[in-house]
């Protein structure tokens, strides 16, 4: 028996984008600190796109962003120019249009996400206020836009004129999970975020910008590498400059302080002594550190002859700053916290990255259980941060690089090493009761609280001079 | 460093004692079977024989990690009711499964390092709702001052900063990154306490619904020549918290509030005749205490010393020699 087949007609179907996909999916890879660190982001575009003429050691002298939040709002506001009606598509479209003006310089906004994106994270109803110049409107975002069809936006005029160009951010109706996080552990979300803001803006911030969170201003955490003038038997970090397909690169990498003794090592290893370690690279772009001591392979940790990380080498930081007036050409990827490990950029530069670790790597080892020896090679050394390092090698004699692409200069410091070769040494390592050790101390040194290893290595040379 | 005897230890004894009170406030009498109490006892296993005497029905555990000091514990056993372990926290909080079983915690530590709010949040993230969860750590901020003449520390940034060091080592349950250490001990001890809130809502986020750690009291003193902060709060549903807090408000020594500042001890070295003299006019104000005794005990902190007494006259214990 043979059925008759429906007729289907073929024609175009609905591939449109749903809204609420767009909201809850958005939002889901990102951290609730990187939300709203993008918005911090805006600001500073927001700077650079209305103040060409930013100059000097505090171009953002001046310009600030205001967080505040609670159990039941959270808003940013900043006088950092607002947005251009022209920009309008750019601000508010999901996503960045081809035909968007270029006028931003130095920006790290990409794709067109970040507001948007923090909006969604954080709540429901949302009004955005701006003043640009004779610009001066309101957006605004309600649970019923976001549930509907429609991709348009009303935008009305803002009545009342404000003191100074910038924009605000207020958002109410907050999620559940986010009420929590500003309510109930408020505390820890300020220090969370406080300490976030201190490491990822403390170039800008000390560059003069000002970010307060409910009312605190924000004090940069900037790392800093020790240097000391005299360059013989002395710690000085390794520097890399080039300039490469508009992009200047700055690579430094250094000691924060003194290598850990054997007892610091092993205290570290049973006890976590510290709540967080800030050895490991900073990637900063356009000012904004996009990567924070980080420790694994996509710093080159682990890689072509750098060993792995290990408690040892707590006291190895490295910076890698990347400057460039177009932001598509910086090796972040979409949430701007992040590397795009695959760029051909970052993958030259981080043959640097390990040529310069690799020295301070090997210097921990050729040390290792002589720290207190070591501490000598950084006296009268100073602690410098990236922008003290930039100026510092302005003195020094760089050399030309000459195979390594991009070709660049750097400054390879000679790291003092220990005088005996390795070859002929052998290192003794042995396990004694605590009581015993401090017995054994307090009968050697009159103090019972020396280090374990000095304790050791005094009996042997006890016993070696009787041994002659 | 072996920490001298409870009997040379006042301050300490009367905050012990003031513990027992909050264990009454919160367990019932029919319910002590219910709880066990884990503490790190030391050699005499004061804290648990004092458990006993209040708590006979409650089982207790003691988790030592010294191999001598654990014979010594073995030999001071107060009761059956005690079990003996060898073994330190971190590995016990691997194997500790709490099930549904209430517990009490003293986390009893002498030093200061971040590991033991590392316990305090996997402890926090373990127990069951109705568990009580005190901790006591060290509180000297003059080991966290910069002086001028330290070999450690020089203004160029070259050396060892000790406000810095305190800052790197506990920058996760800081309340702010460049939080300025400070000195005065009641200061230092606010610091703590909000540090320990902090590892609270870490260990236990409200987004996460459910459980959340409630303080009840906090108090700071000297033992012997050392600073202390203690902290005790009760893990609990949030819906719990109003009728919790409502049986302790009426306490003056309760710290129900994480922004309310910590609770001084600080008694005040009297004879047993000048006890036995003002016995009899308390309670009443330290002031009137004061015009009593008719002199002077500790020149200008003598009426904040007697203020001490008039609160914690009834937790001060009398010490007598006894010969056996």
């Amino acid at each position: 028996m043979t059925t008759k087949a429906k007729q289907v007609i073929y024609e175009l179907v609905d591939a449109s984008p749903v809204k609420s996909f767009f909201v809850t999916m958005l939002t889901r890879d990102i951290k609730l600190e990187d939300a709203i660190l993008d918005l911090l982001d805006n600001c500073v575009d927001g700077i650079l796109r209305s103040h060409k003429n930013l100059k000097g050691l505090k171009p953002y002298d001046g310009f600030y962003a205001e967080i505040k939040f609670n159990k039941s709002s959270f808003s940013i506001s900043d006088n950092c120019g607002g947005i251009p009606w022209s920009l309008k598509d750019y601000a508010f479209r999901m996503g960045r249009s081809e035909d968007r003006p270029k006028d931003v310089i130095g920006s790290v906004g990409v794709y067109g996400i970040g507001m948007k994106r923090a909006i969604f994270k954080i709540g429901k109803d949302c009004l955005i206020s701006t003043q640009n110049k004779i610009d001066r409107y309101e957006v605004e975002i309600t649970p019923e836009w976001i549930d509907n069809d429609s991709w348009e936006i009303p935008v009305k005029a803002m009545k009342k004129q404000q003191y100074e160009d910038g924009t605000t951010i207020y958002i109410t109706n907050l999620y559940p999970g986010i009420k929590a996080q500003f309510g109930t552990d408020a505390e820890l979300f300020f220090s969370e975020l406080e300490r976030m803001v201190a490491k990822h803006y403390a170039f800008i911030i000390d560059k003069g910008f000002e970010v307060r969170i409910n009312g605190y201003s924000v004090k940069p955490l900037p790392t800093k590498l020790m240097f000391t003038r005299t360059s013989k038997n002395s710690i000085q970090p390794f520097i890399f400059e080039a300039k490469w397909d508009n992009v200047e690169v700055f690579v430094t990498v250094g000691f924060t302080q003194p290598i850990p003794t054997s007892d610091e090592i092993s205290d570290e290893q049973t006890e976590k002594r510290y709540s967080s370690i800030d050895a490991g690279w900073t990637v900063i772009c356009n000012d904004r550190a996009v990567l924070y001591c980080d420790r694994t392979e996509l710093t080159g940790w682990g890689e072509a002859g750098v060993p792995r990380y290990h408690t040892q080498f707590i006291a190895i930081s490295g910076m890698v700053e990347f400057k460039s007036p177009d932001a598509s050409k910086l090796p972040t990827t979409t949430t701007k916290r992040g590397i795009d490990a695959s760029s051909q950029l970052y993958l030259q530069i981080k043959n640097k990255m390990r040529e310069g670790m690799l020295l301070f790597t090997n210097y921990t080892n050729k040390w290792k259980g002589q720290a207190e020896e070591t501490k000598k090679h950084m006296a009268n050394g100073k602690a410098l941060s990236l922008s003290e390092i930039k100026n510092e090698a302005k003195s020094l004699t760089l050399s030309q690089t000459k195979r390594t692409i991009p070709s660049g200069r750097q400054y390879k410091p000679s790291l003092p090493l220990p005088k005996t070769i390795e070859a002929r040494q052998r290192r003794i390592t042995f396990l004694k009761s605590l009581d015993e050790v401090r017995l054994v101390s307090e009968y050697l040194f009159e103090d019972k609280n020396i280090d374990a290893s000095r304790v050791g290595e005094e009996c042997f040379n006890i016993a070696l001079k009787e041994a002659k | 460093m072996a920490a001298p005897a409870y009997h040379l230890r006042t301050n300490k004894a009367v905050e012990r004692l003031l513990f027992l009170k909050i264990l009454r406030k919160i367990i019932p009498v029919g319910e002590m079977a219910d709880y066990t109490y884990y503490s790190f006892g030391g050699p005499y296993l004061d804290d648990f024989r004092l458990i006993h005497e209040n708590f006979p029905d409650m089982k207790m555990v003691s988790i030592e990690r010294d191999p001598d000091i654990f014979k010594r514990q073995q030999f001071h056993q107060p009761n059956r009711n005690i079990e003996l372990l060898n073994n330190d926290l971190h590995s016990f909080l691997a194997q500790y499964d709490a099930g549904d079983k209430k517990c009490v915690f003293w986390l009893d530590y002498t030093q200061l390092e971040y590991y033991q709010f590392e316990e305090f949040m996997l402890l926090l993230s373990k127990v069951s709702p109705g568990s009580i969860i005190k901790i006591t750590l060290m509180a000297q901020s003059s080991n966290y001052q910069n002086h001028p003449n330290d070999e450690h520390f020089s203004n160029d940034g070259s050396a060892i900063d000790k406000n810095q060091k305190f800052r790197n080592k506990f920058q996760e349950v800081l309340p702010s990154s460049n939080v300025v250490i400070p000195r005065p001990q009641l200061e230092f001890a606010k610091l703590l306490q909000s540090m320990l809130r902090i590892a609270s809502q870490k260990a236990l986020p409200s987004s996460a619904g459910g459980l959340f750690y409630q303080p009840l009291t906090s108090f700071y003193y000297k033992d012997g020549n050392v600073g202390i902060f203690t902290l005790t709060g009760i893990v609990c549903e949030k819906a719990e918290v109003s009728k919790i807090t409502e049986s302790f408000s009426k306490w003056k020594l309760a710290n129900l509030h994480w922004k309310k500042r910590p609770t001084r001890i600080d008694i005040p070295v009297l004879s047993t005749k000048e006890r036995l003299q003002l016995q009899s006019y308390l309670p009443c104000a330290g002031r009137d205490l004061l015009k009593l005794l008719g002199y002077k005990i500790d020149g200008t902190r003598s009426l904040e010393q007697m203020k001490q007494y008039a609160e914690f006259y009834t937790e001060y214990p009398y010490f007598i020699r006894a010969v056996i």
